[in-house]
């Protein structure tokens, strides 16, 4: 029998409410994929046939199990008894956005991996593929809105990237922003934030914190906005190979895309992004059915 | 020894070698992480590769370590070319230049900065 195991939770407790402590951020990343990644996974693996189990103890002899979890480094016990009870292990990895850690020893155990946040570590490795990050749960295209903003920007402005980008679209109006000082910290609902997904045309997504992968970009594919991401080492373009996405250098680039598109140009801009990501997600569930059904 | 192999990888960015000079910055330890030419060199490199606010970063976290003309200098340029004149104008004049530095930093939490 095929059994899911969300894992992403069960973490060492935090000795300390630092931040900057390993097993406090393990942690807070762990519930944050619990409660903000759950409707992405499930959707991609929405063409599998699966029991949902809570524990390791509701696995029997020869299940084929797929475990979503993150913070692995620091479970190879937990990796060397499933290997043990499981038929077939297929991980989908969370976090590890820096990919500082020697996860090798834990991919061994399993028959194939999807890893968030792409490494070129695992680039030449044959059982593991990079997944997208996907949106956050609860992001939802309302289709009765009118894109009355040109352009939005919901997030912490942590790096120079993010200032210019404010800078160089502010005098672009109407326009929607809320910053926050921190990620996940005085964050607008994602009810209110679907709102504005799906009344904007245009979404800049600059890189993330530490890698150029952004939530914000599956986020503003779901509300069918058009994306414009930063070019920084092509990464869109060698993760997604010709994607429609809008790319740039500098925002400056941005600022004159978004002046000179019309509507017509916008419309067709969208349609093709829509189109894209159906076509994409449709064949990514295809595809992950194939590898575990194999 | 180690300003020696700043002056080569400096030599190779000027003699627009830049794949050997990037090999050269990563071949360092991150001993050279808290360096500030050793940052003010990889940030000429990002630079010269379009990557204008991977350099930025770099160059501010490089002035938390040294207070160089230099380094103000190429940050003045790069927002030049991202088109932000005021804030060149400010990075250029040695007189508003470091208060200029502090507010951008003050506004961006993701910088390391010292604590003193």
């Amino acid at each position: 029998m095929i059994k899911l195991f969300w894992n992403t939770g069960n973490q060492i407790k935090p000795s300390s409410n630092d931040p900057n402590k390993e097993d406090v951020f393990d942690h807070m990343w762990g519930t944050y994929h619990e409660k903000n990644s759950d409707k992405w996974i499930y959707y991609i693996l929405d063409k599998v046939k699966y029991k949902i189990i809570q524990s390791e103890k509701d696995l029997e002899i020869d299940d084929i199990l797929i475990i979503v979890d993150s913070s692995i480094e620091k479970k190879s016990d937990l990796y060397a008894r499933l290997r043990i009870i499981c038929s077939k292990i297929f991980l989908i990895h969370l976090g590890d956005e820096a990919g500082s850690h020697d996860v090798l020893p834990i991919y061994a155990n399993c028959n194939f991996v999807w890893r968030a946040f792409c490494s070129n570590k695992y680039f030449n490795n044959e059982k593991v593929v990079c997944l997208p990050i996907g949106f956050k749960s609860g992001i939802v295209l309302n289709k009765k809105n009118i894109r009355k903003y040109k352009w939005a920007f919901i997030g912490t402005p942590h790096k120079s990237s993010r200032h210019d980008l404010l800078f160089q679209l502010s005098d672009i109006k109407p326009s929607y922003t809320h910053k926050t000082a921190e990620f996940n910290k005085k964050i607008i609902e994602v009810d209110e934030m679907s709102e504005i997904l799906s009344s904007t045309e245009f979404i800049p997504c600059p890189n993330g914190y530490v890698h150029p992968e952004t939530y914000r970009l599956y986020e503003s594919l779901e509300c069918e906005c058009i994306p414009i991401v930063e070019n920084t080492y092509k990464y869109y373009e060698r993760l997604f190979p010709n994607n429609p996405f809008l790319k740039v250098d500098k925002w400056l680039e941005a600022k004159s895309i978004i002046k000179k598109f019309g509507d017509k140009q916008i419309e067709q801009k969208r349609e093709e992004c829509k189109s894209w990501w159906h076509n994409y997600k449709n064949q990514l569930q295809e595809s992950i059915k194939y590898k575990i059904n194999l | 020894m180690k300003e020696n192999k700043f002056v080569i990888i400096d030599k190779l960015i000027k003699e627009n070698k830049i794949d050997e000079a990037q090999l050269e910055l990563s071949r360092m330890g991150t001993e050279f992480h808290k360096n500030a030419e050793y940052l003010y060199l990889r940030s000429k490199v990002f630079y010269i590769n379009k990557l204008y606010y991977l350099a930025i970063d770099t160059l501010l976290i490089a002035l938390e370590f040294k207070q160089n003309d230099k380094i103000y200098n190429l940050i003045a340029e790069i927002y030049d070319v991202l088109g932000n004149k005021e804030l060149n104008k400010k990075l250029l004049n040695s007189k508003t230049r470091l208060i200029a530095v502090n507010s951008l930093k003050d506004e961006l939490s993701g910088i390391y900065r010292k604590k003193h």
